[in-house]
């Protein structure tokens, strides 16, 4: 499962001398190395949190930017069965700086949150067009993301546990 | 006829069970149809006299196709009301089940005798085995939550966490609650910065709103 | 299989006691996917004496904690409880508690003016702490409602075939699942039977009735359909995954064959799949394959 991590600048971070950072989910030594206005990893909760502080500001990933969003939107216009390769929590962590950091966007957020949405249709349209491959046994998705899966998750499995118990049927009578 | 009792039955667990999906269970379930299950039970009775008869004429005249019939649908209609009044039964108490969760195992079962703080719970639209059933559960759930697993809530919420800490509305008087930062006087309208595992209980209960 | 009430409650009493008396005689129950076989990390998991090595991974650990969360989520079955791996985050959890109460307890005796800054580790231990208790109250209510679904069904499983007396469900679930299950099913057979079962006739008064037209019994579903990433990385001692193999474009796949339809599937390496989970169960629970 990709990790999302975040790499932040700081800004005058106040380190109380006494309390060492110390985390039991994820890596702490870029916290604990944490020297103003450098930029670092960090997991992305912790990134929105220090944001939310005013600790921060996020550096917005490479792929959410106007250039790259159009380079994928392309694609997507392109290849009618084919869906491109953008991260597998695109949309979730798309959304999530749209709220959290929006000042810290090179690009104006509202253009960028209408190419999301327009990605998002584009390919919202596609998966709608490939539910007619459902078949009782398998299908392989390529490049389809998280959000994405859970929204046609409750039409495929219906469907596909129909068919297989249509098939299965149609076997016991012949 | 045979069944239409279970039947009915039958259609008052849908409607339980609608209600209960559509949220109006929290604190209130139907009456237990006590009537209609005693109505089926007797019918079982009658039948398995039937069944008991159409057995002796069965090993006096093994060729009687129509004895035989009836048997068979004499036994059918036992078994369908066993499994109809078992349906009921489990229906009802995977809503008390779900409800003793929402309300934290032990405040609910001590909610259902006279607790003039929380929303009381009437427990007479329960039958006897119910009530006993209720507090045995909510009994068990307390065991639960105070063994090994006592750090894990495992009453809270189930909704991931998003913010440790939260601005919360005082809905209506809650009194006064001490945590690690300090002691909050909860008085109706009221505004605070507190740790969302601090007052999860109280936003479930209604006291206070997130903002 | 025609189990009388009675029958089943008294076979709750056996089955408690056997608890007691053989859990120190249980074969491991391995969390991870590398299959352990050790025995006295089990006991001290059932013990809760278990020590926590401070550089034992933890980020690996939650990582796991994290897939095996999102497997029993999407899984129809109840899945092996992950005790070691429970036992380990369990005491992480309680040693941070008291870890986050001295540090605030040094910082209300602080008689400095507090910052918010100074308080910054201290709020992110704390958000830290409750994605952590999420995930395993989370993880526990799925197996918890689990439980409740297949309440007879596990008790028919209790007895391995294999060996006799042998409880499987120790190793199924953590001490505490194996104590809710049994008193949860209890109080639930005592209402059933003394508002329906006790009322019939004799021969009507079994709960895990199949004579009729339905089995009584809730079975998991295992051809439902599930959605899978095929993550591979399991190797043996020698660096090599034995269950990789090649498809026809040489790349590294699984293969899996579903008997029904006699067709073989090539799972491809970071590849997702819609699939029936009988087919993949296997290579979920060693962790070639997550559930999503």
């Amino acid at each position: 499962m990709p990790r999302i991590t975040t790499r932040k600048t700081k800004k005058q971070l106040a380190k109380d001398p006494g309390v060492q950072w110390s985390l039991i989910t994820c890596d702490d030594t870029s916290v604990n190395n944490m020297v103003a206005m450098n930029s670092c990893e960090v997991t992305l909760w912790l990134a929105l949190l220090l944001r939310q502080q005013g600790k921060c500001n996020i550096v917005v990933p490479s792929w959410l930017t106007l250039q790259q969003l159009d380079k994928y939107l392309e694609f997507e216009m392109k290849n009618s069965s084919r869906f491109s390769n953008l991260p597998w929590n695109w949309l979730v962590v798309s959304y999530l700086l749209f709220a959290r950091c929006s000042e810290d966007f090179q690009d104006p957020v509202h253009l960028l949150r209408s190419k999301i949405q327009d990605l998002r249709e584009v390919r919202m349209g596609k998966v709608n067009k490939g539910l007619r491959y459902l078949n009782e046994s398998h299908l392989q998705l390529e490049n389809l993301s998280l959000m994405e899966i859970n929204e046609m998750r409750p039409y495929a499995c219906r469907i596909m546990d129909k068919l297989r118990t249509i098939h299965n049927s149609s076997n016991d009578v012949t | 006829m045979y069944g239409d009792l279970a039947n009915k039955l039958i259609l008052e667990a849908k409607r339980t069970q609608q209600l209960s999906q559509a949220g109006f269970t929290k604190q209130q379930l139907p009456t237990y149809q006590d009537e209609i299950v005693r109505g089926i039970l007797k019918e079982v009775g009658s039948l398995k006299k039937n069944v008991d008869y159409l057995r002796e004429q069965q090993l006096a005249n093994q060729d009687n196709k129509v004895a035989q019939c009836q048997y068979v649908v004499a036994m059918l209609s036992m078994e369908r009301n066993k499994r109809c009044l078992l349906a009921y039964q489990k229906m009802r108490s995977e809503i008390l089940d779900s409800m003793i969760w929402d309300n934290n195992g032990m405040e609910f079962s001590s909610s259902v005798s006279t607790h003039p703080n929380t929303p009381s719970f009437d427990s007479s639209v329960l039958s006897h085995p119910e009530q006993e059933y209720l507090k045995e559960y909510a009994q068990l759930l307390t065991e639960m939550k105070s063994g090994e697993l006592s750090e894990i809530d495992l009453t809270g919420t189930l909704d991931p966490p998003s913010d440790v800490f939260i601005d919360v509305r005082v809905l209506k008087d809650a009194g006064q609650i001490e945590t690690e930062y300090g002691v909050f006087n909860l008085i109706k309208d009221s505004q605070f910065f507190v740790r969302q595992s601090d007052v999860e209980r109280l936003i479930q209960q209604g006291y206070l709103q997130k903002i | 299989m025609d189990i009388d009430i009675d029958d089943i409650l008294a076979e709750l009493d056996r089955d408690t006691t056997a608890v007691e008396q053989n859990s120190s005689s249980y074969p491991d129950q391995s969390d991870d996917t590398r299959g352990a076989n050790d025995l006295a990390l089990l006991k001290s998991a059932a013990n809760t004496e278990i020590t926590v090595d401070p550089t034992s991974n933890k980020i690996e650990d939650y990582q796991k904690l994290v897939t095996h969360w999102r497997n029993e989520r999407m899984s129809p079955e109840l899945l092996p409880y992950p005790h070691h791996l429970m036992a380990r985050t369990l005491v992480r959890i309680q040693d941070r508690m008291e870890f986050i109460e001295t540090l605030s307890m040094g910082y209300l005796e602080d008689s400095r003016e507090l910052t918010v800054d100074s308080k910054l580790p201290l709020l992110c231990m704390e958000a830290e702490l409750e994605r952590l208790k999420f995930v395993v109250r989370s993880f526990i209510r799925c197996r918890l409602s689990k439980i409740d679904k297949y309440s007879i069904y596990l008790r028919q499983q209790s007895d391995s075939p294999e060996i006799p007396g042998f409880n499987r469900l120790d190793l199924l679930m953590s001490k505490e699942e194996v104590k809710y299950h049994m008193k949860h099913s209890n109080i639930l057979l005592k209402l059933f039977n003394s508002s329906v079962l006790k009322h019939l006739p004799e021969e009507l008064q079994a709960i895990n009735d199949t004579e009729g037209s339905i089995s009584m019994i809730d079975e998991p579903d295992w051809n439902k359909t599930v959605f899978i990433l095929v993550c591979g990385g399991v190797l043996d001692e020698t660096g090599v995954d034995p269950k990789l193999t090649t498809d026809d474009d040489g790349k590294p796949c699984y293969s899996v064959v579903i008997e029904e339809l006699n067709e073989e599937i090539y799972l491809l390496i970071g590849a997702v799949y819609v699939i029936r989970y009988s087919v993949i169960v296997e290579l979920m629970k060693d962790g070639r394959v997550i559930l999503i």
